[in-house]
Formats: C-alpha cells, structure tokens, sequence
C-alpha cells in the first residue's frame, strides 16, 4: 500500500489541559487515490493530514509511505521527506508575500537544488499553463484573488511532482463556484500527473468530487467510503 | 544560499520603517565614531606637532645629572655648550640644532604679576628647531627684549614697548630683577607658550642667571620617525648626559591622550549596544511576524537550520549597510572637519585646559577606525539576531503554521 497509517494517537497540551485529537487511526491509501478526510470543524481532519506530512509529530502510531516509516524521525530528515515527498495546500494559501507568483512556485524546486534556472523556468510555465495563471507570474500574492492564490499554491506544490498532496480545507476561504473550480483543477491534476491526493474538508458540495471518502468525528475515523 | 539572501533581503525591504530606524541608529552611531576618531587623532596630532616645533625638537640632551623632579634647576645646566654642538654638527643625521636656557621668574608690571616660564633663545638658531619665530604677530626678540603671548601681554595689561620687571632666582641664590621692553609678540597654537612663557636672548639669559652653558640643546633629525634608531648613536657620542626623544618626552603627554581615547571606547561600546538592542528587537519581530511563513519554508522542505540563516543574513546586512552609509557619511563629514577643522577656544578657552592646542584644530583620516567601526557593527549586527534566530531552531512547522490557522 501507498500509504498506511496505523493506531496513530495525537494528544495536544495547553497548559495543564490535555486534548486528543487523534484515537487510534487506522487507514491505508492507494497510489494515485483522490481521497477526501471529512468531518466537522475540530474533528481531527487538520491534525491527521499534518501527522501523515510530517509538520506535526503523533505521540503514537506508525505512517509508512511506501512501505518505510515516517513517523520519530529527526527534524533534519523530516525536512527532507517533506521537500522530496509532500507537496502542501493551505486553507489559507501560505505564499511567501516578498516572493511574487513565479518565485513562490519556484521555491521548492529551490530547495531540491536538483533542477538549474532554464529547466525551472521551464516548468514553472508549464505548470502555470495548468493551473490557469499564464501572464501572472510577475504579480505579488497580495495582488491576487484568493482563487487565483489557490491555484498558485497547488502549483507550488505540484511543481516538484511529490508522492503525496496533502490540502488541509484548500476551498475553505473561497467561494462555492472557485472552491469547486479548485476541486475540479485538482482532480484534473491527479488523473493527469498519477499524484496521490488527500484533502480534508467539510464542505459537502466539494466532498461530492472526492472519489474515496474517509469520515473523521472526534479524533476517531467513522466510516469509509467512495462516492 | 543565493536564495535565501535573497529572501532575507526582501523581508528587510517589507518592515521599511523598522528597518530604517535600526539602520538609522546604527549609521548614526558609526557617524559619530568616525568623527570622534579623526578629531581625537587630529587634536593628537595637532599637539604632538606643537610638542615638537615649541618645545622639544626631535631630541633633547641634557647635562648628566639632570633632576626630572627639577628640571629648572641650575644644576641642571649644561656646562660647555661648545663642545656638545659641535659634535651633533658632526653627526650626519642631525639638522638643526640650538640650545636653550630656562628658569622660573615672575613676570608684573607693578600692578598685575604672573608667574612665568623664563626661555632663553638664540634667534638664529632656534629658527632651524623650532618654529616660534613662524608665530610672531608683531615685533621681534631683540637684545634686552623680550618676546611674550599675546594672551599674557592682556592678562598684565602691557603691549609692546612697556617694561615689564622679571624676578627670580639667579644660579647663586640670589633674588634677581630685571626690567625687560616687550619687543614682540607671539600668538601660538599652544596655550603654554601664549599664557606663560616669556622668550629672551640666550646672552641676556646666561648673564641674569649668572652661568655660562645651557639648560638643553634641542636638536631635528632628518627622520622623526627614526628616533629610536638613532638614540643609540646618540648615548655613544655623549656618554652620560641626558637624551631624550621627543618620543619620551611626551610620555606624560600621551597618558593624557590615552583617556582621551578611552572615550572613543564608550562611543564604540555605545554603537555595539545600539546594533544589539535594535536588531535583536528587529529580528525578534521579525520572527514572530513571520511565524506562518517560517511554518510554510518548514513545510515545504526547508530545515531550521536554512530558516535560522535567513534572519542571521537579516542581522549581517542591517549590519553591513549600516555601517558603510555610517562611513560614508561620517568620511563626507570629515572631510569638512579636516579642511575646515573644528575651533576650540569655546571648549577649552584661551588657557588650553592643559592641552597644549588651542583655536582651530583640524581632523584627520583614522583608517583603521573604518576598519574597526564595520568589523564590530556587523560582528554585533550578526551576533544579535543569533538569538532570535536561534529561537527559530526550536520552532516546529506545526507550531508556527498553528498560530494563525
């Protein structure tokens, strides 16, 4: 299996209060799967998806990519499976504000240091071709829509071709049609590139474009599914 | 590396106003030390040439048994002045040379006394030592005249051609007057010799004091710089007597410029306090404001140590820029300062507050000052965002990406 999460516990503290927000989860995703975590707000959606991408660390379980457990490693080599194997939407967008649209989308090619400047610039128009935002590449993120910041991220992540996308609530602050347009260019985007999807939401109009749906309430996974 | 230069120096460009203020205090501070450093070393400057053209020469020798604690004893003197000039008159490196009488007096003119240091000069030859004869404003020395200040000729209300009576203690022991003509006076740059110095004829000196050689003979070199060379040559061609540089005689001289280098110290300490507390402050904004962003690098591959660099590059530039437009500015200052040159008299007055410099007294190019003024800004500078930086090492993705989602 692409990707198995096994009995993978999360427990937050803030003072002397302690919250679980993760019980045992169990799950598996296949390579090239377009999978939606839904639930509630504060159901645990956000935690699992930071869990499975190594910017949160669970207080148990295993997260095998490939076979290989992720989970305990070191910061420094946590650094490196999420540059060489995630790529990450934000509900919020996270570009770089001092960087404009060109320099965001190519920042983790950057960090790869694996491409040089003529083969960058290359696929950064490529994938700007994709993502609908040809002629905008000089633009600041501040000089955008919160659509068009969207598909500049989904570009950021897709342009180093990861594993697995990982898109925590990515139609949250858009409005219904350019949410579903997102939804829409992403499943594109995974039929097209074989790139593993899994995005949480709980927005039943986008839930619909999801082809596996995996339920989350409380912290504990409730129910499987395709639509 | 390019890259994350290139985004530390974005994010110094987005906080504008912080920026520049931190900057600004920075420049400002390395504005003020280069200043300081070229009048310091202007003023030190100013004084030791004063030093040298109206006091010392290049060397001074002395009879054996000069006393330092009484230098204006008649003990003191020089007993065949001949001989001794004729032997530096032999010596290559050696320019000119004079000798010098001096004793203590009392210098009124029946209504106001000063207390006076009596100089016995020859004017021909003191010409090729030192520089008096340059600063003569009116008159000159002539036999049974005296040469006085300006500033001691208002301070007894006398001018040229009064008489002014001079007492003191002739090489026997006994209490000496002489009513002496003003026949010139002199406007140095030395309050010394305008406050309280009165020049004589070296004849008419030995004949007051009653003896026949010199206090010292004053001599240049050809290079004032090879004092320690010759001095050598100097003792071996006069065993026993009393030689001196300029060099030595000044020891007390310099004391007195080494505190006053010490102030240059605190503006220093005053610049390397600025860096630190205006850009950890910078930097730690910096780094709170940018926690999303921080977050986002994380998560898009980018290790604590790369992120730790950025804002360790945001410290070295605020520091490189700072200090440079400070040099710049503060060198297009200087260059006022040592064209122009800053005047004294409303700091120190017309009595030098015991330095030997008075008037306008001009800057000069302290490099080394450069050197030290970017080394220790940019050395602060880094060293003071290590500690916001360092905080960012201990930040984890989720923890940064948490605060605002």
């Amino acid at each position: 299996m692409f990707l198995t999460v096994q009995n993978l516990n999360k427990t937050y503290h803030a003072g002397k209060m302690d919250f679980q927000a993760l019980y045992d989860i169990n799950l598996t995703v296949g390579k090239g799967e377009f999978t939606a975590i839904v639930g509630p707000s504060g159901s645990g959606k956000t935690t699992l998806l930071n869990c499975i991408g190594c910017i949160d660390n669970a207080d148990s379980g295993i997260i095998r990519l490939e076979g290989v457990n992720i989970r305990g490693e070191s910061s420094k080599e946590l650094a490196r499976l999420r540059r060489e194997n995630f790529g990450f939407i934000f509900q919020t967008y996270n570009l770089i504000p001092v960087l404009n649209v060109y320099e965001n989308i190519e920042l983790p090619l950057k960090l790869l240091r694996k491409y040089g400047d003529g083969e960058i610039r290359e696929m950064i128009m490529s994938i700007l071709d994709e993502v609908g935002l040809q002629g905008l590449e000089s633009r600041m993120p501040a000089e955008l829509s919160g659509g068009q910041q969207q598909r500049v991220s989904i570009a950021r992540a897709l342009i180093k071709k990861p594993k697995l996308i990982l898109a925590d609530e990515p139609t949250a602050n858009l409005d219904t049609a350019t949410g579903e347009a997102i939804v829409d260019l992403m499943k594109s985007l995974n039929k097209k590139e074989k790139i593993t999807f899994i995005f949480s939401t709980h927005d039943r109009l986008i839930m619909k474009h999801a082809r596996r749906l995996i339920e989350i309430r409380d912290g504990k996974i409730h129910g499987k599914g395709r639509t | 590396m390019k890259y994350l230069l290139k985004l530390s120096i974005r994010n110094i460009l987005r906080a504008k106003r912080r920026t520049l203020l931190t900057f600004t205090m920075l420049t400002f501070g390395v504005i003020i030390y280069i200043i300081v450093e070229g009048m310091l070393e202007g003023f030190d400057q100013a004084s030791f040439r004063n030093f040298i053209d109206f006091e010392t020469g290049h060397f001074k020798i002395r009879s054996g048994n000069f006393d330092e604690d009484h230098p204006y004893d008649t003990d003191n003197y020089i007993q065949d002045t001949g001989s001794v000039e004729r032997k530096l008159a032999a010596l290559a490196f050696v320019g000119g040379y004079t000798s010098r009488i001096h004793f203590i007096a009392e210098a009124d003119n029946s209504v106001d006394s000063s207390p006076v240091l009596v100089t016995g000069i020859d004017p021909v030859r003191d010409r090729d030592v030192f520089s008096l004869e340059n600063f003569i404003v009116t008159g000159s020395l002539e036999r049974e005249g005296i040469l006085i200040g300006k500033s001691l000729a208002n301070d007894l209300h006398t001018t040229m051609g009064d008489g002014l009576f001079i007492t003191f203690r002739n090489s026997r022991g006994m209490y000496t007057s002489a009513e002496l003509t003003i026949t010139g006076l002199l406007q140095t740059a030395d309050p010394r010799i305008n406050n309280s110095t009165v020049f004589i004829n070296i004849g008419e000196a030995r004949e007051l004091m009653a003896v026949p050689g010199s206090s010292e003979i004053s001599f240049r070199v050809d290079d004032f710089h090879k004092t320690d060379e010759y001095k050598p040559v100097l003792e071996a061609a006069f065993p026993g007597m009393n030689i001196r540089s300029w060099r030595e005689l000044s020891t007390n001289f310099t004391a007195l410029m080494e505190m006053k280098r010490k102030s240059s110290a605190y503006i220093l300490f005053f610049i390397v306090t600025i860096a630190l507390v205006g850009i950890i402050n910078t930097i730690l904004m910096s780094v709170y404001e940018k926690r999303q962003e921080i977050g986002t690098l994380m998560a898009l591959g980018m290790d604590q140590m790369e992120v730790r660099n950025i804002f360790l590059f945001e410290g070295f530039l605020i520091g490189t820029l700072g200090s440079i437009s400070g040099i710049i500015i503060g060198t297009l200052i200087n260059l006022y300062f040592i064209y122009v040159g800053i005047d004294y008299t409303a700091m120190l007055g017309d009595k030098g507050m015991g330095f030997n410099v008075m008037g306008y007294v001009k800057s000069a190019w302290v490099f080394s000052a450069y050197a030290k003024a970017l080394t220790i800004s940019i050395t602060a500078s880094v060293i003071a965002s290590y500690y916001p930086a360092k905080k960012v090492m201990k930040m984890e993705p989720m923890e940064c990406l948490r605060t605002v989602q």
